[in-house]
């Protein structure tokens, strides 16, 4: 062993520093506490509070059952409330609901429980439209309805095709018409300025899931005034997984994470604490909004984009 | 054997250049040529790992040859349709299964196979020749006992009363003795030596002792090192010379005063 | 229940099936009798206001334990024949990969939005059988060993297919992927496809007890069964193929339910021995005993009904390690 170092471990050493440097953190930006928020304040959307002078046709179904959480929404928007016999398992909106049996989900209806309601309308989810249940339903005479409410699909017209069903056509034109006037006023409020580029966060777990271009998402974003960064992610798919590299290159100024909070059926929660120390490390601006809510297609459309709009631009 | 019907006849066996190598190279029995005449008693007699063992699964049509054949009253054994080999030729294996949960009588029905056609029923036959079987066999007051609580000696003579069952002409056994007590390892033979004379069954023994199961037969092979060394009669072949070379143990030759017969007796190793 | 000295006889079939059938039809009137909401029976056996009560034991409720006791059956019948075949206390259709195949069938069908599943399954299930086989046979010869080997590369090979599948698509179908992927019954079942499949039950049943004593020999060593004129290699061959088969319709049209036929045959042989003339018909029958059962407790255990799948595997897994502990798991053909 020499009494020296060796004159090779100097440069070694320097070479090694420098690369150290040049990588840097493996983030984009240096992390920063408070790029990440969490807002604990935002408030729950409304359902539209709209006076139909109508009265409901006699033809129309007294007993619903409503196996879809926004097809609930929907018929207490229509004023219908009374007529909803039973819910699925994961309808947590309106409060008025949440007494009602529960019957199911997208993945088990509960046949017996619901014949012995005895309903005259049930909605079940699109993807239900093969399985045993609905048919079982229909062989015992009762309709079986499946509105074109997933993801990917015109959000507007799924809920004048509840309304349909239900036999109140002309109620939710009008409500469809209140809803689309609500969002042309976000948008035109926020015509003038800034629009920023917006990253939209859904569901964290298992893995980070964006809304592409043909989702209802999407246009939820650019009428609240923003681009939407996820726009053409994947295309030919309503959303899509995507991984922290990318959310890097595209650089966003600012996302909107959704996940935090209670789980509605389809997501798992994420926590809050767990959330943040993930969002500090990628070091980007974040906002942690705990109302799952506003990303859910349903009446309540329009209130989740002004709140949406106030997130990204009171900010 | 109880039989009103007519005594069948007993085919010859017979080896012809019969070879065969274990997977993986190791041990090789050569071509060997043999002869067991119908209502014969022959003793393959060799040491571990000589090839005993390995002839007479090959006779018994248990594994395939590398090359040469054996021949069952004149045909080729492949020729032979499975279930009608097992009618002619029985093998009693030196370890047959212990933890079986089956009866003793339901061990030997199973002898029956080769009779019963896909009928999940017994027949009367079947009944009786197993009853026979195990009469024969002293095994009759077993016949309830599931087979793993048996002794050794007494599995041994439920798995010869199954071989009986199939009606064998032919008697192929590879170590039968080896885990009996020596008053179990006489009855044994002397109850081979009846099948044989009364019956007319062929049977080959396999045996690494030397004394008793050569008391028996009329026909003997030596085996060494996967290779036949000879084959004749007991006078002919049973010298001390001849048994020292096949065993590589210096043998001693003595004479038992009361049948006046031959008895070797292992001296110390081969020089 | 040996049978000696008189041997195995018609009287000891038929008085082994009559009771495991009798417990058959209890099990399936109790099936239909609970469910998830009550029904007034003396209504219904009244004749009065009848219609809806009515509509719920025979439209809902009758041919879903139906297809339970079938796919039961099916499940029952193949693992006795695999744990005979491949002397393992383990083996079990699930272990063999043809469930995996079935299932990877399925999910390919439910994601490309294909509502008609049991076809897909079904071929799944094949492709996974001949799968197996081809990867098992060495030399022209297919080995016990092998065959339980290439079982659970083909199963772990399917299940990563499965996995890959599930990731790719979009959620909307992720939820109905998980739900066959448990294994439980199907909320209705055409009577067509239960004649079918009650059929191929009936049929391969039947066969397989006709096959019974060649299950006997099998079972206690191959050695032993060449020895009485077994043709073992191909014996084998086609008793997989038709265990396998009988596994394929019952996965093709319930998905994979597990345990059933792992721990039924073990049951059986204590209850009526090994001899396989009479296990192989009184498993099938107590299989589809069992799984009616499960499924009924499944639908009235929770607040809301489970699958199948789960009662049987969380009743299965507790039961078979206390199986084990009390020394009744044997291999078919050895144990004590």
């Amino acid at each position: 062993m020499q009494s020296s170092p060796s004159p090779r471990l100097g440069p070694l050493l320097l070479a090694t520093a420098s690369l150290a440097v040049a990588c840097g953190p493996p983030a984009g930006r240096t992390p920063h506490a408070d790029r990440v928020r969490l807002l604990a304040d935002i408030p729950e959307p409304e359902l539209p509070d709209l006076d139909f002078a109508d009265a409901v046709p006699e033809s129309a179904p007294r007993r619903i059952v409503s196996l879809i959480p926004s097809c609930t929404e929907t018929l207490f928007a229509l004023g219908l409330g009374e007529r909803v016999v039973g819910i699925d398992r994961w309808a947590d909106h309106p409060p008025a609901a949440l007494e009602l049996p529960r019957l199911g989900d997208v993945n088990k209806i509960e046949v017996e429980r619901i014949l012995d309601l005895e309903p005259d309308l049930v909605l079940a989810f699109q993807s239900q439209a093969g399985a045993g249940a609905p048919e079982l339903l229909r062989r015992a005479g009762i309709r079986v309805v499946h509105p074109p409410t997933e993801a990917g699909t015109d959000v507007l017209r799924g809920l004048v095709a509840v309304a349909e069903a239900a036999g109140v056509r002309e109620r939710g034109e009008a409500l469809v018409r209140h809803i689309e006037g609500q969002i042309e006023a976000v948008r035109e409020r926020y015509a003038g300025g800034p629009r920023p580029r917006v990253l939209l966060v859904f569901e964290r777990h298992p893995s980070i899931s964006v809304a592409t271009r043909t989702s209802f998402v999407h246009e939820m974003i650019e009428a609240a005034g923003a681009v939407d960064v996820s726009a053409d992610a994947d295309p030919g798919r309503h959303f899509t997984y995507v991984d922290v590299e990318t959310i890097v290159d595209w650089d966003p100024e600012l996302i909107v994470d959704l996940s935090v909070g209670p789980s509605v059926g389809t997501g798992t929660g994420a926590s809050v604490d767990e959330s943040v120390r993930f969002w500090r490390k990628v070091g980007l601006e974040v906002r942690l909004v705990p109302v799952p809510a506003l990303s859910r297609p349903g009446p309540r459309l329009a209130a989740s984009v002004a709140i949406l709009a106030d997130v990204i631009h009171g900010s | 054997m109880v039989s009103e019907l007519p005594a069948r006849e007993t085919p010859e066996l017979e080896a012809r250049g019969l070879e065969y190598r274990y997977a993986g190279g190791g041990f090789h029995l050569r071509p060997l040529d043999a002869r067991f005449a119908p209502g014969g008693f022959a003793v393959v007699l060799g040491s571990n790992g000589s090839g005993k063992s390995t002839l007479v699964r090959l006779l018994g049509g248990l594994l395939p040859p590398r090359a040469g054949e054996v021949r069952l009253g004149g045909r080729a054994l492949e020729r032979v349709a499975r279930l009608e080999r097992s009618r002619t030729v029985a093998f009693l294996a030196q370890d047959e299964p212990r933890r079986v949960p089956f009866t003793a009588f339901e061990t030997v029905m199973m002898g029956r196979y080769p009779f019963q056609g896909r009928w999940p029923f017994d027949s009367a036959r079947d009944l009786e020749v197993a009853r026979a079987a195990m009469q024969r066999a002293d095994v009759t007051h077993l016949r309830e006992r599931l087979v793993p609580e048996l002794s050794g000696g007494e599995r041994q003579r439920v798995y010869l009363a199954r071989a009986l069952a199939q009606e064998p002409r032919i008697l192929l056994l590879d170590e039968p003795a080896a885990s009996l007590d020596l008053a179990h390892q006489v009855e044994l033979y002397e109850f081979l030596r009846e099948l044989n004379r009364e019956e007319g069954i062929t049977v080959v023994a396999v045996s690494h002792e030397i004394n008793l199961a050569t008391r028996y037969c009329d026909q003997v092979l030596l085996l060494k090192a996967g290779e036949l060394h000879a084959s004749g009669s007991p006078a002919e072949l049973l010298t001390a010379e001849q048994l020292s070379r096949t065993f590589d143990v210096d043998v001693r030759e003595l004479s038992d005063e009361a049948s006046g017969r031959p008895v070797f007796l292992p001296r110390g190793p081969r020089r | 229940m040996g049978a000696s000295p008189e041997g195995f006889q018609a009287r000891h079939l038929s008085r082994a099936v009559a009771l495991f059938g009798a417990l058959l039809l209890a099990c399936l009137v109790l099936g239909v009798a609970v469910g998830p909401t009550t029904i007034d029976f003396g209504r219904v056996l009244g004749g009065d206001d009848v219609g809806r009560d009515l509509f719920k034991l025979t439209v809902v409720r009758l041919p879903r334990a139906t297809a339970a006791v079938i796919v039961g059956g099916c499940l029952a019948l193949a693992g006795v024949v695999f744990q005979a075949l491949i002397h393992n206390p383990l083996a079990s259709p699930y272990i063999l990969g043809v469930s995996a195949g079935g299932s990877f069938g399925a999910v390919c069908a439910i994601a490309a939005g294909i509502g008609l599943v049991v076809p897909f399954a079904l071929v799944g299930a094949m492709a996974a059988i001949v799968l197996v086989y081809l990867v098992a046979r060495t030399e022209g010869r297919v080995p016990a060993d092998t065959l339980l080997l290439a079982g659970v590369i083909v199963n772990t090979f399917f299940a990563a297919c499965i996995m890959l599948t599930t990731y790719l698509t979009g959620s909307d179908q992720t939820l109905r992927i998980m739900r066959w992927l448990v294994g439980g019954l199907s909320d209705l079942y055409e009577w067509r496809t239960l004649l079918f499949s009650g059929l191929v039950l009936v049929t391969l049943g039947a066969g397989l007890t006709l096959d019974g004593r060649a299950l006997n020999l099998l079972s206690v060593g191959d050695d032993t069964a060449e020895r009485m004129g077994i043709d073992v290699q191909r014996v084998r061959t086609r008793l997989f193929f038709l265990a396998s088969l009988t596994t394929a319709v019952a996965v093709s049209i319930s998905g994979p339910i597990g345990f059933v036929g792992l721990i039924i045959p073990h049951i059986l042989r204590l209850l009526v021995g090994s001899d396989h003339r009479l296990l192989v018909p009184c498993s099938a029958l107590a299989g589809g005993a069992f799984l009616v059962v499960a499924d009924t407790a499944a639908s009235v255990l929770w607040r809301t009904p489970l699958p199948v799948g789960l009662v049987t595997a969380l009743l299965g897994g507790p039961f078979f390690i206390w199986l084990m502990k009390t020394r009744n798991i044997k291999r078919a053909g050895h144990g004590l």
